[in-house]
């Protein structure tokens, strides 16, 4: 290959501009882009659209809510997880070889990626700043009972921690541990308990006791 | 290449921001057609994702740290942009885009009504090995010890380190070879456990473990030396 080395080539200053001025040259670079024949600008609107409104972490709720509630969709998840996931319709960019890890009263999950930003995006949306910026990057390999309590988790300290740092092409789903008080709840209710952060590792699954009544779901006797 | 991007283990980068609004993921406006921009530029076939990685990690250490996330992507495309002679830097420098630019080619055009399916399919670097595996789980591995310059997915924080094979995962495209040469070179590929005490030593926690996943390439038998 004759190519020039990655960076041999002089990227012009952008990072310290002002918004608008970054702005205009994205719109730039977009025209310049379509008039050279090798983009669409009408394809940016519809990839936006459906990060910002149909790819997120309710998709994983709904997983992580089937595997508490079926044992064989939980054994599809730990032979398969890829096919398991896509069985629910989710799957593609960024999730297409995934892998889940399960919390228990003895081991904790969480996942990083100290080089970039990897991230199952077909059942997590778009990942949060946070995981994309040098603190979480830094400190979740080396202290992460400390990033947890930055979270608000404390965990018991014969808790083992195992962190996932997905540096290569596998996606990490962390299924947080079942709360207690939830038994006979269906897939739907479960679900909201589970929240992004819960599949990250950074979170618990919410308590349904800290719910306000109002929100508790009718498969727990509540009236939503 | 070990660059700034490679911040696993590292102090000093302050408290994680937890507070952000989940709903906004495009704070600045300029974010949300660049984030667009760059996955329908990622499915043009110009480069892959290692090639995309690597053309981040080229982004000037101190300008890495003084920018955001959406800085090194720009960071990325341009450098790509320029290296695949999609764009010149003259281009890049008008004020106004010119009207009539010398044209280009992509393998691919991602158009509106394709995105779903695209994003759907998505486009897995999983890959038919070359040979067998060489390692088992279970099995004892150092990683090896190097400093490429080229592009590479061992974080610096492993080099040396003897870990325990956990999971094999199958082959898949090895990120060093791709961006080196253009040859996808499959390699298996692992999740090593490392216990806390062997990367940090005495300031690792003594009930934590980090699963790190690494191409064989850069693992050795634990009996031998770190290098070659």
């Amino acid at each position: 290959m004759d190519a020039p080395p990655l960076g041999s080539k002089q990227v012009p200053r952008f990072h310290d501009l002002p918004p608008d001025e970054k702005a205009a040259r994205v719109d730039a670079l977009i025209q310049l882009l379509a008039r050279k024949g090798v983009l669409d600008p009408a394809a940016i609107d519809t990839i936006v659209a459906t990060y910002e409104q149909d790819v997120g972490p309710r998709n994983g709720a709904h997983v992580v809510a089937k595997a508490w509630t079926d044992p064989a969709y939980l054994d599809w998840l730990r032979r398969d997880a890829t096919a398991a996931i896509a069985s629910l319709g989710y799957g593609g960019r960024q999730g297409e070889d995934m892998v889940v890890v399960e919390n228990s009263p003895d081991r904790h999950n969480m996942t990083v990626c100290t080089l970039c930003s990897c991230y199952p995006w077909p059942v997590l949306g778009i990942p949060p700043d946070w995981y994309k910026a040098e603190p979480y990057r830094s400190r979740a390999v080396l202290d992460p009972r400390g990033v947890l309590a930055e979270f608000g988790v404390t965990l018991a300290p014969e808790v083992e921690v195992r962190v996932w740092d997905s540096t290569a092409e596998l996606r990490y789903l962390v299924i947080p541990m079942r709360p207690a008080g939830t038994e006979g709840w269906d897939v739907a209710d479960l679900a909201r308990l589970v929240t992004r952060d819960s599949m990250i590792g950074t979170a618990l699954a919410l308590d349904p006791a800290r719910l306000d009544p109002a929100d508790l779901p009718a498969s727990a006797g509540g009236r939503a | 290449m070990h660059g700034i991007h490679d911040l696993g283990g590292m102090h000093g980068f302050g408290p994680i921001d937890v507070h952000e609004d989940p709903h906004d993921h495009f704070p600045e406006p300029w974010q949300r057609p660049l984030f667009g921009l760059v996955l329908a530029m990622g499915a043009s076939g110009l480069w892959n994702i290692d090639m995309a990685r690597a053309a981040r990690e080229t982004m000037p250490a101190a300008d890495y740290l003084a920018s955001g996330y959406y800085d090194h992507w720009w960071h990325g495309l341009v450098a790509l942009l320029l290296e695949k002679g999609v764009v010149t830097s003259e281009e890049l420098a008008a004020a106004t885009p010119p009207a009539d630019p010398a044209p280009a080619s992509a393998p691919r055009v991602l158009h509106p009504d394709q995105v779903p399916a695209v994003l759907a399919k998505g486009a897995t670097a999983r890959r038919e090995p070359a040979g067998p595996p060489k390692f088992r789980p279970g099995d004892r591995v150092r990683v090896r010890n190097a400093r490429p310059a080229g592009h590479t997915r061992t974080p610096r924080y492993c080099l040396g380190k003897v870990g325990e094979v956990a999971l094999h995962h199958g082959a898949f495209v090895f990120p060093d070879s791709v961006v080196a040469t253009g040859d996808p070179d499959p390699q298996h590929c692992y999740a090593v456990r490392f216990t806390a005490a062997e990367l940090f030593g005495p300031d690792g926690d003594p009930k934590a473990e980090v699963m790190i996943d690494l191409w064989a390439p850069y693992l050795l038998p634990a009996g031998e030396a770190a290098h070659d």
